[in-house]
């Protein structure tokens, strides 16, 4: 058993690293820098009536602690993101390990080494507990180091923090073992798995901002509410929460148990006699990503319905509170409340449909070195149309799911708001985001033609960007960085003169990085293996 | 460099000091390789003697170091999607798109192409009993090979290049495709088939090129490389062993002798007849032949080279 889990910790530590060693990276940072911007609890409180009253942090975040302390604020922000990364880790591991081994075939081989069927499933069960458990155990750590450094953090806070990232991110990994026994291959389970984080999104969203807090307690990423890290510290509910895992745990044995290897509870459809009638590599990089892209249409859509409902609600019950509205917006010099919740809204889907863009890249990248690409050229077709099929395939569609994402928010909000031209806003700090989706592809594609290894590059600018959109202001990174992020400057449709300048310069990137990427990419061998 | 530009008509592939190396690795160094038009050329070498590194600069997938190639009268490093279009590949580890069938697979690789025999295609998927309504992802290693074989014949082109073809296929599926490899050279098409087994380049090639560490070896008919062959042949002799040996040792064969009446021997092809005749007649037992593989072909090569 010991065998087995090493084995497997020492193929997958990379990967664990990179993600535990920034996301405990971002927790160090955010006490103090809150600290050295808001050194007293009494000059936070307008940010904190702020931060309260806005509609997209309750929808993102969910309601900030009482009254605001350092570590309340930490958890409530820096938190959530921990909470959502931590889960992706888990569910990304887990899939990896059990039907990705399965799929590729490196299971059979240990279990032909007289491997009985449930330890190596046991196996995959500790490594999931050990990095969650890693992940959890850096994070309290790091803010229990800072206890006595930074005022108003609490040894338990960073307890119970720690052990609520843990237990949520190790019950998401369950859970993606589960769907790993349900679904056929490791590419629909990746996909159930992460419709269950979507979902558990949702559900806290709707737990955080319909009145009904009960509801945290059936999704993982509500968990965090429930246990109160420097909130109350309510480490039994942990402790309970600790309890539905062994739950899980036991679902996904006896599922596993009753599973014929390499098959799944659900079966897809073996056969079909369905012809492809494409001509051109454009054509096939459509056929290809067709499944992807409805799969990611969906998830957005369903995001930009939901940001869409939540906000409108709610902003339309902040506006009705006209005084504290205005009062705020005097002190804060912030923008209407449709301009900062949708603003924010046009953020996330862009960050969002980023990942698509640089996803479908790298598995360009991907097809290269399991020698797909070559099939293709080997028909007679050039380097260049390849590559710029690829580009162009994800640049239309990434347009199509920021217009679907887009006209499911505005629809929604055109429905349920009827002020300060929401809906034309929603779509169009939705669509605004095109120009960086189109940078950050034109990017990636030019990593992807210079050195298909080295396609993992091209997440650097997009986390970058991301992070300063999304924690620039806390983080407080310099001008120049906020101007080069690429997601913070969509235009505003609505005012008298939009500016356009920013998407024109995105754009030229992106296209600038493709028409470079494509002279290049034929100066090279191909790569394979 | 304008060296190759005569003898493109008559040589499909040609490749004249043929250089591939990565960083200070020389995969390929200095080779020298023609293929006669209509002609079934194999291409011999242990793993990892720069067969495939070789196809894939004679595809255009790979720029050569140095040297001279030119595939069809074109320099493929130049004019890749021109050469590739009339050439057949079929790669040596054969992975294709898990979400398509079989069936689509074949749809895109012809299409893409703008040249397939949709009757031909018909009949191979029919001689090599695959199913094409399967999804890849269900598909074994033999399966696989399949579909990329039925795509490389069925598709109008003039050159087939071949990686480790049979590979993954059952003895019944080696036989039917190497009566499609003789359809293909009577139609004129011209075969660079790339093998590690003797035995398979013996039954189909009328010429082979071998490698060995990126370098040429032996070129030419396998008709006249066959002096290098030899069996090995064992076998035991009771009772009185004198005179056959005597008998063997006249006929100027390499013989070393065991215990208890062992013998070995390596025989040339064309006196394996007469050996196994003198043991017959001596009454031996445990008789083995075996035909000389590539590496006792190696090992052949190296002896004549050093005496």
């Amino acid at each position: 058993m010991t065998t087995l889990v090493v084995f497997l910790l020492r193929q997958q530590r990379a990967r664990i690293l990179a993600w535990v060693i920034p996301l405990a990276g971002l927790v160090a940072l955010t006490a103090p820098s809150y600290e050295a911007t808001y050194p007293a609890l009494s000059q936070r409180q307008v940010l904190i009536e702020t931060m309260r009253a806005n509609v997209a942090t309750n929808v993102f975040y969910g309601p900030i602690p009482s009254p605001g302390t350092l570590g309340q604020l930490l958890t409530w922000e820096t938190g959530a993101y921990v909470m959502i990364l931590g889960c992706l880790m888990a569910l990304l591991l887990a899939i990896r390990v059990s039907r990705g081994a399965e799929d590729a075939g490196t299971l059979e081989l240990v279990r032909s080494c007289g491997v009985a069927p449930g330890r190596y499933d046991t196996a995959v069960v500790i490594v999931l507990a050990l990095t969650s458990g890693l992940l959890g155990i850096l994070v309290g750590l790091v803010l229990a180091l800072q206890v006595g450094h930074v005022a108003e953090l609490t040894a338990a806070g960073a307890v119970s923090f720690g052990a609520v990232v843990g237990v949520a991110a190790f019950a998401m990994g369950l859970i993606a073992l589960i769907c790993g026994h349900l679904m056929p291959e490791a590419i629909t389970s990746r996909w159930l798995a992460m419709a269950m984080l979507g979902t558990s999104f949702v559900v806290r969203a709707l737990a955080d901002t319909g009145g009904h807090p009960w509801l945290n307690w059936i999704t993982p990423l509500g968990w965090k509410t429930v246990v109160a890290p420097y909130a109350g510290d309510h480490l039994l509910a942990a402790a309970a929460f600790l309890g539905v895992c062994a739950v899980l745990v036991a679902v996904e044995r006896f599922l596993g148990a009753h599973r014929e290897f390499g098959a799944g509870y659900v079966r897809t459809r073996g056969r079909s006699t369905r012809r492809v009638r494409v001509r051109t590599p454009f054509g096939f990089a459509t056929r290809l990503s067709r499944a992807q892209l409805v799969a990611w249409s969906v998830g957005v859509g369903l995001l930009g319905a939901l940001f869409g409902g939540l906000g409108s609600g709610l902003v339309t019950v902040m506006n009705n509170d006209r005084a504290t509205t205005e009062m705020m917006q005097s002190m804060t010099g912030q923008a209407s409340p449709v301009v900062s919740y949708f603003t924010f809204v046009g953020l996330i889907v862009g960050i969002a449909v980023a990942c698509y863009v640089v996803i479908a890249v790298g598995h360009a990248a991907r097809d290269e070195r399991a020698g797909l690409v070559a099939l293709v050229l080997t028909t007679g077709q050039r380097r260049s149309a390849v590559l710029a099929a690829t580009a162009a395939v994800t640049a239309l569609g990434s347009l199509i799911l920021l217009a679907t994402a887009g006209l499911a928010t505005a629809g929604v909000a055109a429905f349920l708001l009827h002020e300060d031209h929401a809906d034309l806003r929603a779509f169009g700090y939705i669509l605004g985001q095109w120009p960086a989706c189109l940078a950050l592809g034109g990017i990636a594609i030019l990593v992807v033609a210079v050195a298909p290894r080295w396609h993992a590059v091209a997440w650097v600018p997009l986390v970058g960007s991301a992070t300063v959109a999304m924690l620039g202001k806390l983080l407080r990174v310099p001008g120049w960085a906020e101007r080069v992020a690429v997601f913070g400057h969509a235009p505003d449709l609505a005012a008298a003169v939009p500016t356009w300048s920013a998407s024109a310069w995105f754009t030229a990137v992106g296209v600038a990085a493709v028409a470079l990427a494509v002279a290049a990419v034929g100066r090279r061998d191909i790569t394979s293996g | 460099m304008t060296g190759l530009q005569g003898g493109a008509s008559t040589h499909p592939v040609e490749c004249r000091g043929l250089v591939k190396a990565f960083g200070s690795f020389r995969a390929v160094d200095g080779l020298d390789l023609a293929v006669e038009r209509g002609a079934v050329h194999g291409f011999l070498g242990p793993n990892g003697a720069g067969k495939t590194t070789t196809i894939r600069v004679i595809l255009g997938l790979y720029a050569r170091s140095a040297g001279d190639v030119r595939v069809l009268g074109l320099d493929p490093g130049a004019h890749p999607a021109e050469v590739t279009r009339r050439v057949s590949y079929l790669p040596g580890d054969v992975v294709l798109w898990g979400s398509l069938t079989g069936q689509e697979v074949l749809d895109v690789l012809a299409r893409l192409r703008g040249a397939y025999d949709e009757a031909a295609e018909r009949d191979l998927v029919e001689r090599f009993a695959l199913d094409p309504s399967k999804r890849v992802r269900a598909y074994s290693k033999g399966n696989r090979q399949k579909v990329m074989l039925v795509a490389a014949l069925a598709a109008r082109t003039e050159l087939l290049v071949l990686d480790e073809p049979t590979a993954g296929l059952d003895p019944l599926m080696v036989r039917v495709f190497a009566d499609c490899v003789r359809e293909a050279a009577a139609q004129g098409r011209t075969t660079l088939l790339s093998s590690h087994d003797l035995a398979e380049v013996e039954q189909l090639c009328g010429d082979v090129t071998i490698i060995k560490d990126g370098r040429l070896i032996e070129s030419g008919p396998l008709s006249r490389m066959r002096h290098l062959a030899a069996s090995a042949v064992t076998a035991r002799l009771g009772g009185q062993t004198g005179p056959t040996l005597a008998e063997l040792s006249g006929i100027g064969l390499d013989m070393a002798e065991g215990t208890d009446g062992r013998i070995e021997l390596s025989v040339p092809r064309t006196r394996v007849p007469e050996v196994l005749g003198i043991l017959a007649r001596a009454h031996a037992q445990d008789i083995t032949c075996v035909p000389a593989s590539l590496e006792d072909l190696f090992l052949r090569h190296y002896e004549a080279g050093s005496r």
